[in-house]
């Protein structure tokens, strides 16, 4: 089943997961590789995700002793053989198992975990400004500075290598914006701005989804966040190549009810700027799928919300399906 | 007792006859009158598990819509409906109530009472739970079923994005169900207070009374933060206040803040008493008191504190200074420390003791396993930068569950089997039983487990279907097929209790398990009135360390072993000691209860359907069934003093100093102001948020009006004060009451027009809306106490006070005077606020 | 005033609790503290000065209360109430070194994170 948003397939080009130190390998090589993937904040490709991910593995390792420490005592105190003389001093069992040593470990781990968080949001100044604004159930992307205006939908592009600011706010209720492969998670709340650091290391693609409960098809509500190297993000955001011209199925079919496809930001909007739409699927995808989609699961998928729209006829899809293929 | 002639067998058979014809609940449909705790706290047990099943039925829905990418068993509006009853289920109509049922059921018998100080209350309180279970299911027949998840979040919830009425199903059910189990807080404080057996002092109570103490008391300041969130929530949906809405001064933060302000001491409100559970069973096997009793003492007060300061861990994402999440994280820290010592204690009990590994042991092994991991997961989520990443995703869906159902479901099915005997006199086989525990424990962590990984491979919480580019395939099919192991798990374990209750192993005594706490000294099953005479106390372990005193209970020995009257009687002792200190007369079986939450069921479905008129007319039959309840207390031509055995002659509560009635208000009284404190919160949180406080073009209220307010209150309550010391003195006792009921009205009154006339009007922006409500709550509580004050006159004017039995008088004048400081620190908030900050 | 005077009579547990009350009212100044500050933009050195104040205090006033629980802990048990007494002295030295460890976990954010960030 293709879910409200199009699936988005992985260009293999755009995934580098090759580790860039040596005890990054030996970590990798000992991890099960069940541990990766595209949205997997156990594959950190950016900074914060990468001292996430390094908190994990330490926190992990010290559960798992404890674990089999408490689990193996509480099994040897009550499996035990008749005969064996108790402990001498019970209590020092609970002064030193109970008090003692969660004491100096949760220290020690709040003290770290403070450090790491201010590290975290302190990261270095960020120069690109970025708006990003929740909808139910997408995401649009604003760039006010360093270029003409833009806006995109669904697609968040960024410059590697150096951190940009991302200003969330949201249109309606609340969302979360979760990219775990380069950061952890922060809300966009009405009626407040909040604001997120990001930063990806290498040019690449990370997949991104609102983790807040957004209503209906809140599983639906998922982001491509696109590094590029710096060069190429400058082109792009200079560039301004206007969009081909839609086939008459989009006026036809109600679609431009809700969607633009000429990169302008503009309020109120009801859906994804449609720009650049093939981009951010990574790679050339299956024209006949996407067709069959904008034919039978969209339409389904927006009644419930919107009165005005109708299914395009197989025909229609076909054309706006080879169209929406062009919108690099 | 020396000079007293020793009952004889025939001399105990007829005291047991005639106890048993007092505690008798009704035949047939009367049985709906019963106010027995026995009978209450297993209804509210049985009705907890088939909510439980209920809940469960809704999890296996959920996890075969997950078991792969792009099924369709459930659409998404489905899928959200249902994740939402079996959070809200689990946590509102299961693991609270069932516990509740437990204490209710457990805690009288455990300390040698009779019964509840309230058994009407506790009547109530099970109606309540009912009607509110029912009418948040009753939301599927009219396809308007709450899905805007178990915690609501505003503004999904509000009346925008959800404008049907499936959020006010939920927020009248949840509401319902939270009275009842405020309700039975207040009595379970109260009974551990002052009905313990003569001589229980509080070092020598038993551990499990120490861990309902703690819940009950969490309850009482935990629940009312939620409860008055929900109020206001209802409000902003069916009149346009505004709470939480940003556009017109509101914040959603603020429903966050108020609802984990509830929801995170209610983990440990659900852990609590099943810990101490687990605190009554391993002291038992492993054949040797607790090691360390002061210590475990300690953990549960200090588990009890502590889970009041991490609420704000459950939002780290929302955007919160920095160094405030540092808080919240040094406290979840922290928490862990009672916890270890906690779990240290049982294990050096183990370790100390001779341990039989009997069924309910297994749980407990099964216990160490499961509730460690969550723990341990617990304290990762509590460190800020890595809940960044896991927040909201299934790893918190894992640890939750391990949490809950480690620190809830292990215990709770060890209970089971531990008390089986007790309430059946039979024993559930082993080896039936080691087959349901494991497939219980085995699907359990089967479906748990890999979950942690899901979340961290980047599937958030509450998607009704993902992609197959994230790699959960697998791990969601091993946890569907590990939910199903779990379900049959369950199932052979009703299976298995079933058997044992009607064909199991005859115990083959009394105390099969030899455990030391009082319930065990009980015939099988155990009478409505528990105990035909109420022992005396001299150790923790009674039945280790006085093996007579099954005997002596039985023959009516040491105290109360007297049936007069037709009257229930428990004993009442001091809060510290267990001194002896009256005898109260409880209430027989009674319609009040059924009648009043009824009315209460009708005012809600007002609301709920806007029919404000039947609401109207409900609440005041409800108030009319609550006056009804009260005029039947009491009994005028008891005697002062009763003899209560022993040689003792005491005062019934009327006449006695720590009367039930004067303890439930006090214990009332508290969740009461914390309710007020949480709406002052509201006030002061969108005062922080706002640019302008009033906003422009509206001046604050008033100050001459409030200043007159506030001193008719205040000379009200000296009025009132004055009748109270005059109240030998009938006619002057008369003329005092009646100017304090006087100038509580013309208070009244004015605070009336201080609303109409000092504020904008309270749909323009929430700065007026928060300020009508804090005024409308004083007006509610000086009303409220008006009419409690009336009631008293009456009674006084026929006769059933005096300065003899004062309890009433002293209850409304408790009553009276919290009103008055409600009222005044609110009309002074209104007034100052503004002008000073 | 009576109602709450007699009511700590009769419940001297609050008295057993006081520093896990400190330990509640110091998280509370704390916590509004510091959201009151960054809401409204005062200067950091306010801040700071508050948050030092209060801490210590807290701790200074939590420290008494453990060490006069475990002065009273170390009498001889006198009857009648004597076993009670020693009880409740033992569970508030406890409860107080509890509240001292979290009143220190709730110092350390201060010490490493600045507020407002």
């Amino acid at each position: 089943m293709a879910p409200f948003a199009f699936p988005m397939p992985l260009g293999s080009a755009d995934r580098d997961l090759r580790p860039r130190s040596a005890a990054r390998l030996v970590l990798l090589a000992l991890l099960p590789s069940g541990c990766h993937g595209p949205q997997s904040m156990l594959s950190p490709h950016g900074p914060q995700a990468e001292a996430i991910a390094e908190a994990w593995w330490i926190m992990f390792g010290a559960a798992c002793l404890v674990l089999v420490l408490v689990v193996a005592l509480a099994l040897y105190a009550t499996l035990q053989r008749a005969g064996r003389p108790p402990p001498a001093r019970p209590l020092r069992i609970i002064v030193v198992g109970g008090l003692l040593f969660p004491a100096l470990a949760l220290a020690a781990l709040l003290v770290y975990g403070s450090m790491l968080s201010n590290r975290l949001v302190g990261a270095s100044d960020p120069g690109l400004r970025i708006e990003l604004i929740g909808h139910r159930w997408w995401w649009e992307v604003r760039y006010p500075d360093g270029g003409p205006p833009r806006a995109l939908g669904n697609e968040l592009r960024i410059p590697s290598g150096r951190p940009v600011l991302l200003e969330m706010r949201s249109d309606d209720v609340i969302h979360s914006f979760w990219v775990p492969t380069l950061a952890g998670k922060l809300d966009l709340v009405p009626g407040r701005t909040n604001r997120l650091t990001l930063m990806a290391d290498r040019p690449g693609l990370h997949l991104g989804q609102c983790a807040e409960f957004c209503g209906e098809l809140h599983a639906h509500m998922r982001i491509a966040v696109i590094a590029m190297a710096p060069d190429r993000f400058e082109q792009w955001r200079a560039r301004f190549a206007p969009t081909p011209v839609p086939p008459p199925a989009f006026a036809h079919a109600g679609c431009d009810g809700c969607h633009r496809h000429d990169g302008q930001p503009v309020d109120g909007g009801r859906g994804p700027d449609l720009a650049g739409f093939a981009s951010r699927r990574g790679a050339p995808g299956d024209t006949d799928a996407l067709a069959r989609w904008l034919e039978r699961r969209h339409p389904a998928q927006l009644r419930s919300r919107v009165a005005d729209v109708s299914a395009p006829s197989p025909a229609q899809a076909d054309a706006l399906a080879e169209w929406l293929e062009r919108l690099q | 007792m020396s000079d007293r002639r020793h009952p004889t067998a025939a001399d105990a058979a007829r005291l047991h006859a005639d106890l048993a014809a007092i505690w008798a609940n009704r035949p047939g449909l009367g049985a709906l009158s019963a106010v027995n705790h026995g009978t209450i706290g297993l209804r509210f047990i049985a009705t907890g598990f088939a909510f439980m099943l209920v809940g469960g039925l809704l999890a296996m829905f959920i996890r075969l819509q997950l078991a792969w990418p792009g099924n369709t068993v459930l659409d998404p509006q489905r899928y959200a409906e249902l994740v939402t009853m079996h959070g809200t289920t689990m946590m509102f109509l299961f693991a609270v109530p069932i516990m509740e049922g437990f204490a209710l059921y457990l805690i009288p018998k455990m300390l040698g009472a009779r019964d509840m100080p309230f058994p009407r209350l506790s009547a109530y309180g099970y109606w309540c739970y009912l009607f509110g279970g029912l009418l948040l299911y009753a939301s599927f027949l009219f396809d308007a079923v709450p899905r805007g998840g178990w915690f609501m979040y505003v503004p999904l919830s509000g009346r925008e994005f959800t404008p049907d009425i499936s959020a006010d199903f939920w927020l009248l059910g949840v509401t319902f169900a939270e009275i009842s189990a405020v309700a039975a807080a207040v009595e379970l404080v109260v009974a551990i207070m002052i009905t313990r057996a003569p001589g229980m002092a509080i070092q020598r109570m038993p551990l499990f009374a120490w861990y309902i103490l703690a819940t009950s008391l969490m309850i009482v300041f935990g629940f009312p933060p939620l409860i008055v969130g929900s109020i206001l929530l209802e409000i902003e949906r069916a009149t346009g206040m505004v709470f939480f809405d940003p556009a017109r001064g509101g914040d959603p933060l603020l429903w966050q803040h108020l609802f984990w302000l509830f929801g995170h001491p209610e983990v440990y409100i659900v852990f609590l008493p099943a810990a101490g559970v687990l605190s009554t069973l391993i002291p038992t096997f492993a054949r040797r008191p607790m090691v360390g009793y002061s210590w475990v003492v300690l953990a549960v007060l200090g588990m009890a504190f502590l889970s009041f300061g991490l609420w704000v861990h459950h939002m780290f994402t929302v955007g919160i200074p920095l160094l405030s999440l540092g808080f919240f994280s040094a406290a979840s820290m922290a928490v862990a420390i009672p916890t270890g010592i906690q779990v240290f204690a049982w294990i050096a009990t183990l370790w100390s003791g001779r341990p039989e590994l009997r069924v309910p042991m297994l749980y407990v092994l099964g216990f160490f396993f499961v509730f460690v991991l969550g723990g341990l997961t617990g304290v990762m989520v509590a460190f800020v930068p890595f809940d960044w990443q896991v927040h909201d995703s299934h790893f918190v869906v894992a640890h939750l569950h391990y949490v809950l159902i480690g620190g809830l479901m292990f215990p709770l099915f060890a209970a089971f089997y531990y008390w089986l005997p007790l309430w059946s006199g039979r024993m559930s086989q082993r080896s039936t039983a080691g087959a349901a525990f494991w497939l219980i424990f085995i699907g359990f962590n089967l479906t748990f487990l890999p979950m942690h990984l899901t979340g961290m491979l980047g599937l958030p919480r509450r998607v009704y279907t993902y992609s197959s580019d994230l790699g959960v395939d697998v791990l969601n099919m091993l946890s569907t097929v590990g939910g199903f192991l779990f379900a049959f798990g369950v199932g052979a374990f009703m299976l298995d209790l079933l058997l044992g209750w009607r064909h199991g192993v005859r115990a083959a005594q009394a105390n099969p398990w030899q455990a030391s706490t009082l319930e065990w000294s009980l015939p099988v099953p155990p009478p409505n009135y528990n105990f035909a005479g109420v022992p005396a106390v001299a150790s923790r372990d009674p039945l280790w360390d006085e093996p007579r005193l099954p005997k002596l209970i039985a023959f009516g020995e040491r105290y109360l072993g007297i049936a007069r009257d037709g009257a229930r009687e428990m004993l009442g002792t001091s809060p510290l000691d267990g001194r002896p200190e009256q005898v109260i007369r409880l209430s027989n079986s009674s319609w009040w209860p059924l009648a009043a939450a009824l009315a209460t069921a009708a005012s809600f479905i007002g609301v709920l359907g806007s029919f404000y008129l039947l609401a109207l007319l409900a609440l005041a039959v409800a108030i009319g069934c609550f006056v009804g309840w009260a005029w039947s207390t009491g009994d005028r031509r008891a005697p002062d003093r009763l003899e209560a055995g022993g040689g003792l002659r005491l005062p019934t509560q009327y006449a006695a100093h720590n009367a039930p009635g004067w303890w439930g208000l006090a214990v009332f009284l508290c969740a009461d102001a914390t309710a007020f404190a949480a709406l002052l919160f509201g006030y002061v949180y969108l005062w922080l948020s706002a640019e302008a406080w009033p906003p422009a073009g509206w001046p604050p209220p008033a100050a001459g009006p409030a200043l007159l307010f506030a001193a008719l209150l205040v000379a009200s309550s000296a009025a009132i004060g004055l009748a109270r010391a005059s109240l030998r003195r009938a006619r002057l006792f008369r003329r005092w009451f009646g100017a304090g009921l006087g100038l509580g009205l013309l208070a009244l009154a004015l605070a009336g027009w201080i609303l109409l006339d000092g504020l904008p009007p309270p749909t323009a922006h929430a700065y007026a809306s928060v300020s009508a409500s804090v005024l409308g709550f004083a007006w509610l509580h000086v009303a409220l106490a008006w009419l409690v004050a009336l009631f008293v006159a009456e009674r006084h004017r026929r006769g059933w006070v005096d300065a003899g039995r004062p309890l009433e008088l002293r209850v409304a004048q408790v009553l009276w005077n919290y009103a008055v400081v409600v009222a005044v620190l609110a009309i002074a908030l209104l007034v100052l606020f503004p002008r000073v900050l | 005033m009576r109602p709450l005077i007699r009511f700590v009579q009769h419940f001297p547990l609050l008295a057993a609790v006081a520093a896990m009350i400190v330990w509640a009212i110091h998280f509370l100044l704390v916590y509004a503290g510091v959201g009151l500050a960054c809401a409204r933009g005062y200067s950091t050195t306010a801040v700071l000065l508050w948050l030092a104040t209060t801490t210590v205090l807290a701790l200074l006033v939590a420290l008494a209360i453990t060490l006069a629980g475990f002065d009273r802990a170390r009498r001889p048990e006198t009857p009648p109430h004597g076993q009670r007494r020693r009880f409740l002295a033992r569970l508030s030295a406890l409860l107080g070194g509890l509240a001292l460890i979290a009143i220190v976990l709730t110092a350390l954010p201060m010490l490493l994170v600045p507020p407002c960030r």
